[in-house]
């Protein structure tokens, strides 16, 4: 009967270490699943961010090359100013 | 004991951190969302220090944690202690990720200064083309001046049109076309891109009629009222004129003496 008993007892002792496994089994689950998102989200950030720099660095390329024309037509001009005279 | 331990431990943090802790909640909220002060570019850059903070943070409680685990008996507890500390700062972590991304895109979405810049060197550009048409249109007066650079091919060229060109040169008569000027050689002249089409227009229709005289042709060219030169003709039909009204005057200073 003892022995019974302490077969309950280590069954149920059995039982409730396993749920408590699996409870935190669905915890690190959870969290790695969340980690996941957050490391896609950070993937998307970063293709994201890098496009829009990369247009960002082109328009400012642009905008730097259309002004080294104007100072280069500029100069020209003011070379030779007997042409706006 | 260990258990508090691991939270005076979570409680630890840098001190550059700027983000307020307590036991109950580990990692404050970033700051810089809250922050309304200071600019864009500095509130993006404390968001990121922020993040960066929070690493170091993160990697000393982990430490903490797992020293606590493995010295104290009641694992159960600081277990419990480490996830409820786990799912705050992976919250954390997200707003502060959250608050960095929407800095950068906030500054990113901030274009005026180009926009402007661009504006600014379209107006330029365009300054500078006018002046370049400008320039073009006074080449191309001094072009269409140059009366003698104008040669043709001799295959375009007829016969008679090149023995009326060997008399005039062999008579050494005055040129068919002229331009007259009235500025004194040497002096600097000022052209107007409206005085080429003006003068070519009249010049072009005048010397189609009236070839044949040289003055008549030098006239044509001239469109100003002080360099009209009148032909000798037209000066004695006025001074008839003239004489007509004088002779009207005298009739009728005679009449008022009768």
């Amino acid at each position: 009967m003892a022995r019974a008993g302490g077969g309950m007892g280590s069954a149920v002792n059995v039982g409730i270490a396993v749920q408590a496994d699996w409870e935190n089994r669905e915890f690190i689950s959870n969290i790695s699943l969340n980690v996941r998102r957050l490391f896609d989200f950070l993937l998307r950030f970063e293709a994201t961010t890098k496009s829009k720099l990369a247009s960002l660095n082109e328009k400012l390329d642009s905008l730097e090359r259309k002004l080294e024309v104007l100072e280069v037509q500029v100069s020209s001009a003011t070379t030779n100013p007997s042409v706006f005279n | 004991m260990e258990v508090g331990a691991c939270e005076a431990g979570r409680q630890q943090g840098p001190p550059s951190s700027g983000a307020p802790t307590s036991p109950a909640a580990p990692f404050g909220r970033s700051s810089s969302r809250l922050a309304a002060a200071g600019g864009a570019t500095q509130s993006f850059d404390g968001a990121l220090r922020e993040l960066k903070d929070l690493q170091f943070q993160l990697h000393r409680a982990a430490d903490c944690c797992e020293e606590a685990f493995l010295t104290t008996e009641k694992k159960k507890l600081v277990l419990d202690s480490t996830k409820s500390y786990i799912c705050d700062a992976v919250v954390a972590v997200i707003d502060h990720l959250g608050t960095v991304s929407s800095k950068l895109e906030h500054q990113l979405q901030e274009k005026t200064d180009i926009t402007q810049t661009e504006q600014k060197i379209n107006f330029l550009k365009q300054r500078l083309l006018t002046c370049e048409r400008y320039a073009i249109s006074l080449e191309l007066l001094a072009v269409r001046g140059d009366t003698g650079g104008v040669q043709y091919h001799r295959r375009y060229l007829s016969r008679s049109t090149e023995r009326t060109k060997e008399e005039n040169s062999s008579n050494g008569g005055p040129e068919p076309f002229k331009i007259i000027s009235t500025i004194v050689p040497g002096a600097p002249r000022t052209l107007k891109p409206y005085d080429v089409e003006s003068t070519i227009g009249r010049g072009c229709t005048m010397a189609g009629a009236n070839v044949e005289s040289a003055t008549a042709v030098r006239s044509s060219f001239s469109f100003r009222a002080e360099d009209l030169q009148i032909s000798p003709d037209d000066h004695k039909k006025k001074k008839k004129a003239s004489h007509a009204g004088s002779n009207i005057l005298s009739f009728i200073k005679r009449s008022r003496r009768a």
